[in-house]
């Protein structure tokens, strides 16, 4: 049986770990950009292991899906030859697209898009948490990975790098509530319609997007593009497609539920983006300055006009 | 040496908890692993190697997984300590204690997390409980008798001595 003064000497105890770790949680939970060396320590013992494991992991549930699926295999495999004769077609097409692109951007002196440099990385462990949406990708600091680098597939835009470590890396997901992204949609293009896309809060696996203004065009299955403002996300990225437009509580703004193009639960390869390409964000920059200035422009000659027009 | 085996067991079992997610994951989320054994070990041995056990392996996910340092450190610390109140109030060879213990201390614990990760102001309450920690609970409540009686006889063996 305890003494009454043992027993307030143990509650003191945890009363001072509990006020000791939630002074902690407040120095650590803004984004650093290296980790301590005892994370450096746990991450990179632990990656090899979580490599292991997780391709391990992989090729069992591949091999249970090719089992199970057995009968319809040879179905989708006829439709998707079907569709590869079509897409043979549309490949002709998009050559030829691609060199009148090509030759209209020499004589407009644009610079090419895909100007970033990608890392290669394999996701090897998951948050266990239903709270987050992390994953960790077996590519840190010594590959050229550093924190806020924009993490996507060929698929569509996954997240960012939060915590570089020597051999891995921790990626903050599209989904989770604390991240925002610019985003716009790809019909309309015009500056209303950009928003910030988050993770939702209401639809776990689905993004918000938010502060859209009132006027812009946005319907269901539009699809949503990174815009590059922020500096983080190269633009051109897609985000994922509208499911659901919605008024915002005043009725002053608009919202958007997004799907995302990425499934997030069968991520196994994704791509760093090393560079950014600052040309292209001077560029996206430049465009909006120039449709400042031609506005301007525009109503100073309708202006012109109207004042001669007067006289 | 009991130490530092209990460190490799949750080490070990956070790797395979992050790294299996594939099949774990049944459309609601996936089981705590790591939780279900803070439970079982503080069941066995009380609230203050509970707290311990708790606030290590806590520490651990948030250097693996986290993103802010000593968030599942105080969550499963006050979870290990509190499911080690029950260790003289309950039959240790009935499994269904320690079933309950995980399915209740399940909602202490993701109430903890809900509150510590200021995701508070943002998240409506209900949704979250009958989406995400309900589900959980039960999903604790049918993997403990696994790992509980797994542990109850290798502890009876003397797999963890000294631990008792």
């Amino acid at each position: 049986m305890l003494t009454p003064g043992v027993k307030k000497k143990k509650v003191l105890i945890l009363l001072g770990v509990i006020l000791l770790l939630i002074i902690l949680i407040g120095f650590t939970y803004r984004e650093r950009d290296r980790l301590t060396p005892v994370e450096d320590f746990f991450i990179s013992l632990a990656s090899p292991i979580q490599e292991g494991v997780s391709s391990l992991s992989i090729h069992a549930r591949d091999t249970i899906q090719v089992i199970r699926g057995y009968n319809e295999l040879a179905q989708e495999n006829a439709e998707l030859e079907e569709e590869l004769s079509k897409y043979r077609g549309l490949s002709h097409q998009v050559e030829e697209l691609r060199q009148e692109n090509q030759r209209l951007r020499e004589m407009l002196d644009f610079q090419e898009r895909s100007s970033y440099d990608l890392i290669p990385a394999k996701v090897i462990a998951r948050d266990p948490s239903t709270w987050f949406n992390t994953l960790i990708i077996n590519k840190g600091y010594n590959d050229g990975v550093a924190r806020d680098m924009a993490v996507t597939t060929k698929e569509g835009l996954v997240g960012n790098v939060i915590g570089v470590s020597r051999h891995a890396s921790k990626v903050l997901l599209l989904t989770d509530s604390r991240r925002a992204v610019s985003g716009i949609v790809q019909e309309s293009r015009d500056m209303g319609t950009i928003g910030f896309v988050e993770g939702s809060v209401d639809k776990p696996g689905y993004c918000r997007m938010v502060n859209i203004s009132r006027e812009a065009e946005i319907s269901r299955d539009d699809v949503i593009m990174s815009s590059g403002l922020g500096g983080v996300f190269p633009p051109g990225l897609v985000i994922g497609e509208v499911m659901e437009i919605g008024r915002d509580e005043y009725g002053l703004l608009q919202y958007a539920i997004i799907k995302p193009a990425v499934n997030f639960n069968r991520l196994e390869e994704v791509f760093v983006v090393e560079d950014l390409g600052e040309e292209i964000l001077e560029e996206e920059e430049f465009d909006f300055d120039e449709d400042l200035n031609n506005e301007e422009n525009y109503q100073e000659e309708t202006e012109g006009q109207e004042y001669n027009g007067q006289n | 040496m009991a130490k530092i085996k209990v460190f490799i067991i949750i080490f070990l079992t956070l790797i395979l908890q992050g790294s299996i997610y594939p099949f774990l994951n049944l459309g609601r989320g996936q089981p705590d692993l790591v939780l279900i054994l803070v439970v079982c070990f503080s069941i066995l041995w009380g609230s203050k190697r509970g707290a311990v056990i708790g606030v290590t392996a806590g520490f651990l996910q948030d250097i693996l997984y986290g993103h802010a340092l000593g968030l599942f450190a105080l969550t499963k610390m006050l979870t290990g300590y509190f499911s080690g109140f029950t260790e003289k109030n309950i039959y240790k060879d009935f499994v269904l204690g320690p079933m309950i213990i995980a399915f209740v201390l399940t909602f202490l614990h993701e109430g903890l997390v809900f509150v510590f990760s200021t995701e508070v102001m943002y998240l409506p309450l209900i949704n979250i409980l009958h989406e995400s920690i309900f589900p959980r609970a039960l999903y604790h409540f049918c993997l403990t008798p696994f790992a509980y009686l797994l542990l109850y006889f290798v502890n009876k063996k003397d797999f963890f001595y000294p631990f008792q």
